[in-house]
């Protein structure tokens, strides 16, 4: 990655992470709504307990509303989707003018949506500018092993939520997966030093356990909490 | 016009697509929105470019020579045709660039010259634009889009194909290069014009850095990259002013700088795109020299016109200003993008007179010109065509040649009383075609 500036590895990764942090919860999102229509209207709290997110809202409808579309709160999708679309703008170069296209139109849709009656569908083109986006990387970034970093990032991110709302062991099991693949590339390309060999070493133990990965479920989180922090995790897991 | 360009709203959705934007300071808070386009272009005929491109290599040439001679031998001091104190006391001339020559002699590489086209049609030089002049991505983006939303304008009509800019840049950058990479530097993300410069920097294939990715080893500029090894880098297009470029040369308190890159320069290992201390030769002030000095260094009579100007540093032309002041404008050579420019026929009585004395005490420091009543150009306000002042930002690039990009920023004004067009005071801009024949 001779090609690439220091100061933008990092927006590389965090691109991957909150794009992906934005499609995952908006999908998990579309899940507990349809219970909140009939079943159980304060759902979202568990919901929030498991993305260890702060229930700043006073109620249901206080949060249908602001979790999608208040900036001003630091885990609301928006907020998410801004930082992912603020990393993409300062990546043009890289991700091409076109990639970028996708998340200012996912931005612009979420926008428009709001005070909607109808707020799973009129979000459908939200999740589906963000399929185009991932489609428009792989196709138009050049530079693989800036892919890879973004690529690291997007899956880093699925496992953590995977695990954190306790998807079933055998979607936790192929988004590992997906992110072992990047991660080992990464690692051939001599970037070892940026990882923690120890926790990704944890982590790849604890998801070898089936389903029984719960019994340490701590463990990997901290492990992925941590696995670009070198110093913090070797102390920790020693 | 045989076609015109249709589907203006999808246009400027487009440009919103695209995140074609500028930022802006209020209140303290950086937001950003879009230029507002309007997609009547303005049109240029064939013959008209013709002579403006002869009149603008003529220009950016004999600026080039003078910014060479300034710092070097100052030939046109010793030779009377330019007053001493216009130069070593323009805030623009750089004491720490005396007697370096950049990579092939080339100061301004890219040159921004503000013009105007007067009712009669003649062209005037408003301003030269020597530092960091920008705007060309503008009308770079809006041409691939108009050529998107509305392709028969450009089946009917003869145009000039705009989107070799990029070309124009990188070719600049590539022959000026002292050996290695070219990469843009850019303040940041909460810079006005950050949009231009990651989209340069896509389109020219340079790499976008901020200061932080740069560093100085014996002389040589090099690019840190992720795995911690480092680049050479031959060329900086530059998008931070002088003053912050280098703590250890210009202002130590710079956060956006490189420390040192002033020495590799000096030592002729990288480019600095557009060179330090060009601003001597945009002054607002030097710009009444501009015709003096292409017959000094060219021999040559200007193709082009300066708008009619007066220093008040000289007696005769101060008391025409003095008598004059209620048909003039008055501008501060210290302030730009359309700041420190004020109108006498704003003014009232008292306040004329107050001008008056402020001229007489800081002569140096204004300048006064005739106001030309320039033509306005058709713009779609509200789904009403009015008329507004506009103003042609042409971009002039030197390399192995000097070469003027067939197309330009046409920036208006938005305010029907107003004669600024600049974004930053909520202008607008169109697209530019210059006609193939």
């Amino acid at each position: 990655m001779g090609t690439v500036a220091l100061s933008k590895s990092s927006n590389l990764y965090w691109l991957g992470r909150y794009t992906e942090r934005v499609f995952t919860t908006l999908n998990t999102f579309f899940k507990y709504y349809d219970v909140m229509i009939d079943v159980d209207r304060y759902s979202y709290k568990k919901y929030l307990e498991y993305i260890c997110v702060p229930d700043v809202y006073r109620d249901w409808a206080d949060f249908l509303h602001r979790y999608m579309f208040d900036a001003s709160v630091p885990d609301s999708i928006v907020s998410n989707l801004d930082r992912a679309l603020g990393n993409g703008i300062v990546l043009r170069e890289e991700i091409k003018t076109p990639s970028l296209a996708y998340l200012q139109m996912a931005m612009d849709k979420l926008k428009k949506c709001e005070g909607t009656t109808k707020l799973r569908y009129d979000l459908l083109p939200v999740r589906d500018q963000l399929y185009a986006f991932w489609g428009s990387i792989d196709n138009n970034m050049s530079d693989y092993e800036a892919k890879i970093v973004i690529y690291v990032g997007k899956a880093v991110e699925r496992v953590d939520l995977y695990m954190r709302l306790s998807y079933p062991y055998e979607e936790i099991e192929k988004a590992f997966s997906y992110l072992t693949r990047f991660l080992d590339d990464f690692i051939a390309n001599g970037n070892s030093s940026h990882i923690n060999l120890t926790a990704y070493s944890g982590l790849k133990d604890v998801l070898s356990r089936g389903s029984a990965w719960t019994e340490c479920r701590n463990e990997a989180l901290y492990c992925m909490e941590h696995l670009f922090e070198v110093e913090q995790v070797e102390k920790a897991v020693v | 016009m045989n076609t015109p360009v249709v589907n203006a709203k999808e246009i400027n959705k487009l440009l919103a697509r695209y995140g074609v934007k500028f930022g802006i300071y209020k209140h303290g808070e950086f937001k950003e929105q879009l230029f507002p386009f309007d997609a009547i272009p303005r049109v240029i005929s064939a013959e008209d470019f013709r002579q403006m491109e002869k009149g603008l290599i003529q220009r950016v040439d004999a600026l080039n020579l003078f910014l060479k001679d300034i710092y070097t031998d100052k030939k046109i001091i010793k030779d009377k045709i330019i007053p001493e104190e216009f130069v070593f006391i323009s805030k623009g001339y750089l004491a720490q660039c005396e007697g370096v020559v950049p990579s092939k002699g080339i100061y301004s590489h890219i040159s921004g010259i503000d013009l105007v086209q007067a009712k009669d049609g003649t062209w005037y030089i408003l301003e030269d634009n020597l530092r960091i002049p920008s705007g060309a991505s503008y009308p770079l983006i809006a041409r691939e889009l108009c050529r998107m939303a509305s392709p028969w304008a450009f089946r009917d009509n003869d145009i000039v194909d705009n989107r070799n800019y990029a070309k124009l840049l990188k070719d600049t950058m590539d022959y000026v290069n002292c050996g290695g990479i070219n990469v843009i530097l850019t303040p940041g993300r909460f810079n006005a014009a950050y949009f231009e410069h990651s989209y340069l920097a896509e389109k020219t294939g340079a790499i976008l850095v901020e200061n932080t990715d740069l560093f100085v080893e014996n002389n040589i500029l090099y690019m840190k990259d992720f795995q911690g090894g480092k680049t050479r880098v031959g060329a900086v297009y530059r998008r931070i002013s002088d003053e912050y470029l280098d703590p250890l040369t210009f202002l130590p308190e710079s956060l956006i700088g490189v420390p040192h890159i002033m020495d590799a320069y000096r030592a002729g290992n990288t480019a600095i795109i557009n060179a330090p201390g060009n601003g001597v030769a945009d002054d607002k002030g030097i710009y009444y020299f501009v015709p003096k000095m292409i017959r000094y260094y060219l021999g040559e009579e200007p193709i082009l016109k300066n708008a009619p100007t007066y220093l008040p540093f000289y007696d005769e032309d101060r008391k025409y200003v003095l008598d004059n002041l209620q048909k003039l404008v008055v501008k501060d050579v210290s302030e730009a993008g359309g700041y420190g420019v004020v109108f006498g026929r704003d003014m009232s009585a008292e306040e004329l007179e107050k001008w008056r004395k402020l001229i007489t005490k800081e002569s140096r420091r204004f300048i006064a010109q005739e106001v030309i009543d320039f033509i306005d150009l058709a713009v779609v306000d509200n789904d009403e065509t009015v008329m507004r002042k506009a103003d042609l930002r042409a971009f002039v690039l030197s390399g192995e040649t000097t070469r003027v990009w067939a197309s330009g920023l046409t920036r208006f004004s938005r305010n029907p009383d107003s004669f600024v067009v600049n974004s930053s005071q909520g202008g607008g801009f169109k697209d530019t075609w210059v006609l193939s024949h």
